[in-house]
Order: C-alpha cells, then sequence, then structure tokens
C-alpha cells in the first residue's frame, strides 16, 4: 500500500514535470484524459516512471489503463516482478 | 489571366527585434545583431559568432509545456505569423470563436481558402540533440513521444492551420537558405493559380546551437570575430569577408489575392510582381561559378513580372559574406543588369543580422515589402573596403528612393535559387 502511494506520488511529480502545471489534488481514481493528458503525453509519463523506477512496462499492459490507480497498480506489478 | 498578389501583413522575430517594425526601425539605423556566441564553448569551432535572438517570450501562444517540447525555432516562426496576420486583420484564433465552425468564424476570408508555408530548412536541431543525448544517456525509451511532432518540418505550418483552424494547403519547403524565398513564391503561385485566397508564408530557422555551428564551420562556410568585433564578421562584398554568421529568427509574410484584400478594405503593403525558381544542377554547396542558375532565376522574375531590368530600383541580394557566394551572385546579376547594375541601389540585410538559413528569405522579403512601403532601403554595414571585383552601388546609410520595383535574391545549398520581384502596392 505504501508502494503505492509512493507510486502516487511519484505519477504526480513526473506528470507536473511533463506537463508543466499542477497535479496536487490526483488521486488513485483519478481518470487520465479528465486530467487532460492525451495519449502522447500518457506515453511521456510512463517512460520517465520506466526511466526513474529501471522497470518496462509492456504495451498490453497500457491499453487497460483508465485511472491513476490502474496505471499504478501496473507499474507496481512489473517493478515486483 | 493571372490574378495579382498582394502582401497585406508582414511579421518578423529577429536578433535585431521581437516584431517587424522594431526589426525594422533597427536595420535602417544600421545596428548588427551579432555577438559572440555564449550557449557552449567555441575553442574547438571554427566560428566564434552567431546572431541569437534575445529574451524572447512566447507565453502568449504557447502553453509551458508546448514551449518545452518545441525546439526554438517555433516560437520564433509562430510568433511572427501570429504578427503578419494581425497586421493583416486575419488574427483570430479558432479557440476564440464564440459559435462553433463552419459558420461561427470572426475571420473575413473563408478558412478552407487560407493556407500556410512558414517553412524551415533545419527545423528544430535542439530537440535533435536534446533526444539523442537522452537516449544515449538513458535509452531509447526515455525518448520523448514529442520528438517527432518537434522535428518534423512542417510543425509550425501544423500548429498554424491548428490555431485558426485554416484548411487550405499547409506544408513546408525547404531548400536549404533559399526556404524564406521558396515558400514565398510558392505561395503566390497558389494564389495565382487559385488553390487559395490567403497564403501566410515564410521561413524560420535556430540553428544556431552546438552540432549545426560546427557542421557550417566545418564546411568553411563561416566567419570569425574580428579584431574582437563579432559585429564586423558578416561583411557581403567586403574585401575582407571571410563567410557567413550563423544565425536565427523568423520571417512571415500574409499573401492575398488582389481581390481578397480590396472586397475587406484592406490596404496592401507591396505586391508581389514575378517570381523565378531554377536550381544550379551542378554542386552540394557551391554556387555556380558564373551564377548561371540565379541569373536563370531572376530573369524569369522579371518576365513573370512583365518588367524590364531598368524597371528595378533595389536589390536585396542573397549576400551571405562567403567569397565565392558574393562573387557568383554578382556574376549573375551583372549578366541581368549589365553596367547599370553599379546604379542600383544594394544592401544586404545580413551584413546586420547574420544568415537566418532558412528564415532568410523570409525575413528579407519582408524587409522588401517594407522598403516600398516607406519608400526607404535601408544601408549594408562593414563594407569598410568594397572588393574591387563589384561594382556596386552599395548604401551605406538609410536612403530615400523613389521605388516602383525591388528584386529579392536567394540561393541555398543543393544549388537551389529563387528570385523575387516585389512591386509598389
Amino acid at each position: 500500500m505504501s508502494e503505492n502511494k509512493d507510486l502516487l506520488v511519484l505519477f504526480k511529480n513526473v506528470a507536473a514535470r511533463i506537463d508543466k502545471r499542477g497535479f496536487d489534488h490526483v488521486t488513485r481514481e483519478s481518470v487520465i484524459t479528465e486530467l487532460g493528458i492525451d495519449s502522447l503525453s500518457m506515453m511521456q509519463i510512463v517512460g520517465e516512471m520506466e526511466s526513474e523506477l529501471g522497470v518496462m512496462i509492456p504495451d498490453e499492459d497500457l491499453v487497460e489503463i483508465r485511472t491513476v490507480g490502474d496505471l499504478v497498480r501496473k507499474v507496481e506489478a512489473r517493478s515486483a516482478a | 489571366m493571372k490574378r495579382r498578389v498582394v502582401v497585406t501583413g508582414v511579421g518578423m522575430v529577429t536578433p535585431l527585434g521581437h516584431d517587424a517594425e522594431s526589426t525594422w526601425t533597427a536595420l535602417r539605423e544600421g545596428r548588427s545583431g551579432v555577438g559572440f556566441i555564449q550557449d557552449f564553448p567555441t575553442d574547438k569551432l571554427r566560428s566564434d559568432v552567431a546572431s541569437m535572438v534575445k529574451d524572447y517570450d512566447a507565453r502568449a501562444f504557447l502553453s509551458n509545456k508546448e514551449a518545452d517540447i518545441y525546439g526554438r525555432v517555433v516560437p520564433f516562426s509562430l510568433g511572427a505569423a501570429i504578427e503578419a496576420l494581425r497586421m493583416a486583420g486575419l488574427d483570430h484564433p479558432k479557440a476564440e470563436d464564440e459559435v462553433p465552425r463552419p459558420g461561427g468564424t470572426r475571420l473575413p476570408v473563408d478558412p478552407s481558402r487560407i493556407g500556410c508555408f512558414m517553412s524551415t530548412g533545419q527545423g528544430a536541431v535542439d530537440i535533435f540533440e536534446q533526444q539523442i543525448l537522452k537516449s544515449a544517456e538513458r535509452g531509447p525509451r526515455a525518448v520523448s513521444p514529442f520528438f517527432i511532432p518537434a522535428v518534423m518540418l512542417n510543425i509550425v505550418s501544423a500548429l498554424v492551420s491548428m490555431r485558426y483552424g485554416f484548411m487550405g494547403p499547409s506544408y513546408n519547403i525547404a531548400s536549404a537558405c533559399a526556404t524564406g524565398t521558396h515558400s514565398v513564391a510558392t505561395g503566390t503561385l497558389m494564389i495565382e493559380a487559385g488553390e487559395a485566397d490567403v497564403m501566410v508564408v515564410g521561413g524560420s530557422e535556430a540553428a544556431t546551437r552546438l552540432n549545426t555551428v560546427a557542421g557550417f564551420g566545418n564546411a568553411r562556410a563561416l566567419g570569425r570575430s574580428i579584431d574582437g568585433d563579432p559585429a564586423k564578421t558578416s561583411r557581403p562584398f567586403d574585401k575582407k569577408r571571410t563567410g557567413f554568421v550563423m544565425g536565427e529568427g523568423a520571417g512571415a509574410l500574409v499573401l492575398e489575392a488582389e481581390e481578397s484584400a480590396l472586397k475587406r478594405g484592406v490596404k496592401p503593403i507591396a505586391t508581389i510582381a514575378g517570381f523565378g525558381m531554377t536550381s544550379d544542377g551542378e554542386h552540394l554547396t557551391r554556387p555556380h561559378s558564373e551564377g548561371v542558375g540565379l541569373r536563370l532565376a531572376v530573369e524569369r522574375a522579371l518576365a513573370r513580372a512583365g518588367i524590364g531590368p531598368g524597371d528595378v530600383g533595389y536589390i536585396n541580394p542573397h549576400a551571405t559574406s562567403t567569397t565565392q557566394g558574393d562573387i557568383a551572385e554578382y556574376a549573375a546579376l551583372h549578366e541581368v543588369f549589365g553596367d547599370r547594375l553599379a546604379t542600383i541601389p544594394i544592401s544586404a540585410t545580413k551584413s546586420m543580422l547574420g544568415h537566418l538559413l532558412g528564415g532568410a528569405g523570409g525575413v528579407e522579403a519582408a524587409v522588401t515589402a517594407l522598403s516600398l512601403r516607406d519608400q526607404v532601403v535601408h544601408p549594408s554595414i562593414n563594407v569598410d573596403e568594397l572588393d574591387d571585383a563589384f561594382k556596386l552601388d552599395l548604401v551605406r546609410q538609410e536612403r530615400r528612393v523613389d521605388l516602383s520595383y525591388a528584386l529579392k535574391v536567394s540561393a541555398g545549398f543543393g544549388g537551389h535559387n529563387c528570385a523575387l520581384v516585389l512591386g509598389r502596392a
């Protein structure tokens, strides 16, 4: 759970760095498209998280992602593997 | 009968000013925009100078994220295009429409009849450097998904068409240092041919980065500061010229069918009376020694304008300040104008701005349009001793003229030539 929370913080930090705006209000329930993050920005965020954590998120994981929580769970699973 | 094409707006972002009027004033005053390169060490480079745009703030039309994604070339080009559209009375972004299109636009011209050739020769070389470095350091998955749209040469034509909802022909025309001029010529052709009523055209460049300065320098095309003074480096037609100065910035023109401008009551600045486009078909970087391709371009431009060499009252030359380039250009011009060349006022914008590569033709065509509007031509600086090879009436100080037609000439690596004849509106 704490891992999950840390990944949420990482997501917020990476998204803020990339999109040049605040994401403090984001929760795991936030829907990514509703945050104004388009598909290219999403790929940029994933690339930065991969780089920071030293993991690779396969493309098949990305098709099912709708909320920030979905992404965080996928990243956590790949980090644990 | 072909449609007449007029210029209804110009815009510039240059080392001498962030808009057309401030740049034009500085050029008339004979000020140089050239300084020492500050962004990286130059001790191993063949040039130590560049003509840089200073402190340009693009936040009026780019978000912080966009400013981060795009290279320096984008805000310069977009800024110049927006200024030109504002002057032409066409700066009505789609996002500000009160009613969604179709039907809701405040644009006084059908947006499906407006296109854009805001071109660049090199594109976002800074983003190439940045992302290749990132890949080398952190692996290919760290490369930004925005890398491709950021470095595609048609990025600004795309951004302009998206901002305003322009649905006419929009793409990039690249012919190295003739890019901007070819964009004006091809935009004129689009309107003449009835493919569009308005074209936002011009060029931009921001290749003032380490690797591009290295590349041009290693090709022995660049000059160095003279007597510790960077402003003395760019000296077209002077005996001591050694090469060009890498410059950055953008120039834009709004071209419009004369009947469209008349219908909406907009006063043109100048006309695009003719153009000529040719290739040397000879060498990758060296101009034809007798300027045969360039001469042909000038002759075609005059013929298309329906005028003779005797009607040209001002020449804004390519004049990069390279040894061979200036000689080839003089040969071409002398072949067309004969001994009368020595009596036609001529001044090199690059003596002050350096060489804006793909941006040069855009800025210089806009400057020539302003010369026709104001009936004033700017000086050429740094001609301490005119090379014996040339007999020219180089304008040394701002000069009032009675000008009906002006010639703008450009030539690019690849042997690409383009000439424009601009007329008094």
